[in-house]
């Protein structure tokens, strides 16, 4: 009975079709190509260029300690020249502790003829080697193989492996896979599962037969690369083997149930009462207005009076790394010593939420550029994260804060916003949303200007950036962590440096204190002006790093959806002084675009001697459907022409050599 | 080709596997009493620099002493010890990582580290089990391996010290020594010790050294530099260790010694050695035989087509499968064996070659060279370790024409008279053309008595060179139609053939971004490859449409040499300390039509400049109602110093003016 609602559980969770589930027959294939086989021709364009995956069948039996055994079989029709990469075999197993039952390779060229490669011609390659453990393959090259080939081969092993991980196959590649299939005797000694992600509408089966796993994929098409697209896990279909504690759960609500409890006990055991009582005297907390302003200037203090490790610069790190402190994870401590981690800050900020009157939790984020919360995968290692979520009394609800991230109240890093975290709430953890930043709370205000140097041979330009919210957050942040050389390299990137533009001046001013805003300074001179004596009319184009960069989305179409780091607004206002002998003509229009992803606005002002320019580039929403990418292309294509704009300058009597 | 040379000493791939294994491995215990360092690592903590103060640091620790010492044993053997202190710079340093290359014919027979902690009270020795053997570089099968030690519990002043011990057989008596920094180094040294009556040569490559300190009746020599700084490995920039004095040495043994590998005086004697052990290896099959009279037949009657139809016979048809297992990585395989089973490496493929070339009766040579290191030949003092790469020359018969499209390849050779060099490892360079790694590089050309030093062609700015056609047509709606057909050579047709054959669609996709990134409007963009013509180019024809002129202000403009500002690379020179260098010459040369202009709009004004290495020159006219451009930048300098970056400015001045060229209409 446990076993059909096993497989019945696993059958819906994937939302895909059961499969008999035994270890697979595997036997080398037909000696023969097939006619469909023949038949196969490269198609770039469908993603079948180089190769096509014919048989991919895996047995992979480590229920026996010490005694793995592992069965494979790979079938392959090569297109090309790069394809032939295919035939160069890699028995990726430790034949060091193992012993080969079984093998067979072969080459099925064009006309017919059978090329073999026999077992004495493998070769060992040790890969390492030290007193307790040495890790050699096995090596070979099918033999005869050209474009047109078809190449089977497979091995039966047995190995003496003494660990089990954690195995994650993508089932999608960019090619298309015709034939898949992978069963899974796991050790029984620890719970083990099988998920397969982004399945739905392929031909994936999955099914369990006592302890053997199985996946079953057909016909897979090839999920293409695309800028912007989400992160490979939530896009391709792709295997998940997978052990848990002894003991865990395996059914996702109790799982997670247990997790949270585990989380919520330590927020306990680590916010006593005593310590955080008196960090609230010192606190100054306003009497007036109940627990909201309170937690915000709960908030604010912990950022400025406790230092998250993480945030650390470079500098900060190796001075405190020659601090050999013993440290103790208890509120107390922290509140005595003013150093925090991440975790403990968060732990610190539920416990003082607490205090104050307001429902708090921990909650679980993905860091969603890897991997989304998937609640059915019971592992919390898909977590990158933990942000607080509190809800004050009468509100309907919660608010997700990052204490300790520089973020205002009410923000969360950019990177964990817009998808399901999971709330650690020991009665009724749940998925909830971690909100994403308003556009309006993410400015990036450059304001400078430019004019033309000696002789008119070069452009002088010079601008300062300042960001809010998610506005250069990160940038900030890594810029502390980076060495002094490295963040030199990087400032001297940020203000543009390449072969036509020399910076003299890279800064970033705000540096020494992580709950600053980030703030760049950049100077310098553009070479190759291409003002010629005899130039009557000159233009000038406005763009240039003092723009902070527009998606780069040219192709027409789209596969995946468009997923943008945050919403954001850009306010540029630069100055533009005439070249020496020139006049400014008449401003350019005004440029307008209203779009559903934002508006944007490019304006100019003739001035005596040149031109002011003010542009608001605003980048609403964060994930952009296929459906809907028609319309946020056009907003670009738009952006991208407006942003060509050049301003001209005319040549005066005076300037008339 | 295998080569048993000592480049850098730290590795950050390697070093980051080594961490995790040997700290899974459990390490170091504390010496139970009193100070345990060797005498010569006590020797270095009692002279050691002071520690820098506190603060985050470009290094993360230094050297204070690389030293290899090697004792020549009367039978060749050469006793290895390798010495080295370092000590760490960081705070956040957690371990240190020191390494010994070897390969299968090492015996390592001791390798010990010492950890000194800045409290300079307890010293903690390595066991055995902190060392790790791992295999080194990406070739298929190979033995290269380094032994590898990471010592944990590092701290800021900790003191490092390693050393091993070992036996190696070579396969030549001599060895290479490069004095290369990858961290602030105080001092490394090579010594060597002869026995009585050998003699040692050597020769500073790359960049000038100190002569040894000879002693012992000299039998003893020492090569040391102080105060090694590392060099910043910049964009097109050297490659630091390719900078870096790099040391060869020859050891001779008295006439009639009995050694276990060859001491080689000559390079002719290296030659008449590698032909001993090649011998038979280019025996041809009657496969071969039967294969090459095929090609030979098809390409008709031309001498050069037929050498082009082989050689692309063996670049596209065997697959290369690197083994270099021992002398392997020397001794090609046969023949016969690399065309029936269509894989091999380098040397299989020229061994291929030659043997397809030799059932024609047509002459063919193996040429060994560096592929991937520059300056790695001394003329006069022989070495294996020179080359890590093979390929073939094949003389061409007197009189005969060679076009253009085979000259790059072509170079004349003392007493062979022209000798045309093919490369059938390299799947994206044609017959005829080089490619910008071999260009220019000495090589050895194997030929018995004639064998000598050589140098490859491909050095002149036309050997890799991008052709340019832009047809513009303005209609009379102000509808522009474009088609645009580049040709591109040499190394600049290599690079290309390569993106495309990784993914055509990725290349086609690339190439219709960058028109619709600069013609916003463009309509459909039709796109065409010819991968590799007979004359070696890769053809690439883009046609498109787009309603409008682009916009300047109050007027419109139509760039007449669009593309060309991006095809000469350039490089931010304010900050820079290290030189520019190009890997190859180049000529960038673009031809524009424009048909319907008004016949009133300006044309653009025509420049030239010449400078050190460099030529640029745009021309316009009217024919009609064509207007006709041209522009040609040629640079034939490919490095350029620090204080040549004046120049360099103005060459990447003048090449955006040239580029830039527009026609205005109001």
């Amino acid at each position: 009975m446990k076993r059909v609602k096993i497989w019945l559980l696993l059958a819906a969770l994937c939302a895909l079709t059961p499969v008999a589930a035994k270890k697979l027959d595997i036997q080398p294939g037909p000696t023969t190509m097939t006619a469909e086989e023949k038949a196969i021709q490269a198609d770039p364009a469908a993603g079948t260029e180089h190769g096509v995956i014919l048989v991919s069948e895996t047995n992979w039996n480590e229920s026996r300690a010490y005694n793995e055994e592992v069965e494979f079989h790979l079938r392959a029709k090569i297109l090309s020249r790069e394809g032939l990469g295919l035939a160069d075999v890699v028995i990726p197993h430790n034949v060091a502790r193992g012993k080969i039952l079984q093998w067979w390779g072969r080459t099925i060229l064009p006309d017919g003829q059978v090329l073999e490669l026999s077992q004495s011609e493998l070769q060992p390659s040790t890969e390492y080697e030290g007193q307790s453990l040495t890790y050699q393959v096995l090596k070979g090259a099918l033999p005869g193989v050209v474009p047109g080939a078809v190449i089977d081969y497979g091995y039966k092993i047995n190995l003496r492996s003494d660990s089990i991980s954690d195995n994650s196959i993508p089932l999608q590649r960019a090619w298309p896979v015709r034939s898949f299939e992978y069963s899974w005797k796991p050790y029984d000694k620890f719970p083990a599962s099988l998920m397969v992600t982004r399945g739905d509408g392929l031909e994936i089966g999955t099914g369990r037969d006592g302890n053997w796993m199985r996946v079953s994929a057909r016909n897979l098409p090839p999920v293409p690369e695309e800028d912007y697209m989400p992160p490979d896990r939530e896009v391709r279909a792709t295997l998940i083997l997978y052990y848990s504690s002894p003991g865990a759960v395996q059914k996702p609500a109790a799982y997670w149930k247990n997790v949270a409890n585990q989380w919520d006990g330590s927020v306990k055991m680590f916010t006593r009462k005593k310590p955080l009582q008196a960090a609230m005297q010192e606190m100054n907390l306003p009497q007036e207005g109940g627990p909201g302003p309170k937690l915000k200037k709960i908030y604010d203090w912990l950022s400025v009076n406790i230092r998250n490790d993480a945030l650390m610069s470079a500098e900060e790190r190796e001075a405190a790394a020659e601090v050999d402190e013993k440290t103790r994870n208890t509120a107390a401590w922290v509140l005595e010593n003013r150093t925090a981690s991440s975790f403990q800050l968060d732990q610190l900020f539920v416990g003082f939420a607490r205090q104050v009157g307001a429902e708090a939790y921990l909650v679980f984020a993905p860091n969603r550029t890897r991997n989304y919360y998937n609640p059915q995968y019971m592992n919390s290692r898909q977590f990158s994260d933990l942000v607080v979520a509190v809800k004050l009394p009468g509100e309907a609800s919660f608010t997700l804060v990052d204490p300790g991230s520089s973020l205002p109240y009410g923000q969360v890093p950019w990177f964990l916003t817009g998808i399901d975290g999971l709330l650690l709430n020991r009665k009724k953890p749940e998925p909830i949303k971690i909100p994403v930043t308003p556009a309006e709370q993410n400015v990036q205000t450059t304001r400078g200007r430019m004019e033309f140097g000696e002789d008119n041979d070069s452009i002088l330009i010079e601008w300062e950036r300042e960001g809010t919210g998610q506005a250069g957050f990160s940038e900030h942040h890594y810029l502390r962590y980076l060495s002094p050389k490295e963040r030199e390299e990087r400032l001297y990137r940020l203000c543009g440096e390449h072969g036509d533009f020399e910076v003299d001046t890279a800064e970033a001013p705000e540096l020494g204190d992580p709950n600053e805003p980030f703030k760049l300074i950049c100077s310098g001179e553009s070479f190759g002006a291409g003002i010629g004596d005899n130039i009557g009319m000159y233009s000038f184009g406005i763009n240039g790093a003092h723009i902070p960069p527009v998606p780069d989305l040219i192709a027409e179409e789209r596969v995946h959806p468009v997923v943008l780091n945050f919403p954001r607004i850009d306010i540029t206002e630069m100055e533009i002084s005439a070249p020496e002998g020139f006049e400014p003509t008449e401003a350019p229009m005004t440029r307008n675009i209203k779009s559903p992803y934002g508006d944007y606005r490019l304006e100019f002002a003739r001035t005596d001697d040149g031109y002011t320019v003010k542009r608001r580039f605003e980048l609403k929403g964060l994930a952009i459907s296929p459906a809907n990418y028609g319309t946020f292309h056009e907003y670009l294509k738009e952006v991208r022409r407006a942003d060509g704009s050049a301003v001209e300058f005319r040549r005066t009597a005076e300037g008339t050599r | 080709m295998n080569s048993v040379t000592r480049p850098a000493r730290r590795f950050g791939g390697l070093a980051a596997c080594a961490l995790v294994l040997v700290l899974s491995a459990g390490l170091l215990e504390p010496v139970s009493a009193g100070p345990s360092l060797p005498p010569w690592a006590a020797a270095i903590k009692r002279e050691a620099p002071p520690m820098p103060a506190i603060g985050a640091k470009e290094f993360s620790e230094r050297v204070i002493l690389r030293e290899r010492s090697i004792t020549v044993l009367p039978d060749g053997t050469f006793q290895e010890r390798v010495r080295s202190a370092s000590q760490v710079l960081s705070s956040l340093s957690e371990v240190s990582v020191d390494y010994f290359p070897f390969n299968q014919e090492t015996d390592i027979t001791q390798s010990r580290a010492w950890h000194l902690p800045p409290d300079g009270k307890k010293v903690k020795r390595s066991k055995k089990r902190d060392f790790i053997d791992i295999k080194v570089g990406d070739n298929f099968l190979n033995d290269a391996k380094a032994r590898v030690v990471a010592l944990p519990d590092a701290k800021r002043g900790s003191m490092m010290f390693y050393e091993f011990l070992a036996n190696q057989r070579p396969y030549e008596l001599g060895t290479y020594e490069f004095f290369h920094a990858s961290v602030p180094t105080d001092m490394a040294r090579l010594e060597l010790t002869v026995p009585a009556g050998w003699t040692v040569e050597h020769r500073w490559l790359r960049a000038a050294g100190p002569d040894p300190r000879i002693g012992g009746g000299g039998r003893h020599y020492a090569w040391e530099m102080t105060d090694l700084q590392p060099m910043d490995d910049a964009d097109m920039g050297p490659r630091p260790l390719e900078e870096s004095p790099l040391l060869a040495v020859n050891v001779i043994p008295p006439a009639g010694a009995d050694t276990i590998a060859p001491a080689f005086g000559d390079w002719k004697g290296l030659s008449v050695w590698y032909e001993e052990l090649s011998a038979g290896m280019d025996s041809p099959s009657a496969e071969i035989s039967t294969a090459a009279s095929g090609l030979f037949a098809d390409a008709g009657e031309n001498f050069l087509d037929r050498l082009r139809v082989t050689a692309h016979f063996v670049r596209d048809k065997v697959r290369y499968v690197d083994n270099e297992v021992g002398i392997g990585g020397y001794k090609p395989r046969p023949a016969a064996d690399t065309h029936t089973n269509l894989y091999g490496d380098c040397k299989d493929m020229g061994t291929l070659l030659q043997a397809m070339l030799a059932t024609q009766k047509v002459e063919a040579y193996p040429v060994l060279i560096h592929a991937t290191s520059s300056g790695t030949v001394a003329e006069d003092l022989p070495s294996l370790l020179a080359f890590n790469h093979y390929i073939t020359a094949v003389p061409l018969p007197e009189g005969i024409e060679v076009p253009e499209s085979v000259e790059p390849a072509v170079a004349e050779v003392e007493g062979r008279g022209r000798v045309v060099f093919v490369d059938t490892t390299d799947d994206y360079t044609s017959f005829g053309w080089i490619s910008g790694a071999l260009a220019g590089k000495q090589a050895l050309l194997i030929d018995g008595e004639k064998s000598q030093i050589v140098t490859l062609p491909g050095r002149r700015p036309q050997d890799h060179r991008i052709e340019r056609e832009l047809l513009t047509e303005i209609g009379e709606d102000g509808g522009l139609s474009f088609e645009r057909t580049t040709r591109y050579y040499g190394e600049h047709a290599t690079w290309r053939r390569a993106v495309q054959a990784r993914s055509s669609e990725d290349r086609r996709k690339l190439i219709e971004e960058s028109i619709k990134r600069r013609w916003i409007d463009a309509g459909e963009v039709a796109y065409t490859v010819e991968p590799e013509r007979d004359d070696g180019a890769y053809v690439e024809v883009v046609t498109w449409t787009h309603p409008t002129l682009i916009e300047a202000g109050e007027h419109t403009v139509l760039p007449m040499f669009q593309g060309a500002e991006s095809l000469m690379p350039s490089v931010a020179l304010g900050r820079r300390k290290v030189p520019v260098v190009y890997e190859h010459p180049q000529t960038i040369h673009f031809r524009t039509v424009v048909k319907g202009a008004d016949p009133l709009v300006g044309l653009p004004e025509a420049t030239e400049a010449e400078g050190d290495g460099f030529a640029v020159r745009t021309s316009f006219e009217r024919e009609g109602d064509e207007i006709h451009g041209e522009c040609r930048m040629e640079l034939s300098r490919t490095r350029f110093e620090p204080d040549a970056f004046r120049a360099l400015r103005k060459i990447y001045s003048r090449s955006k003016k040239a580029g830039g060229a527009s026609l205005w209409f109001d």
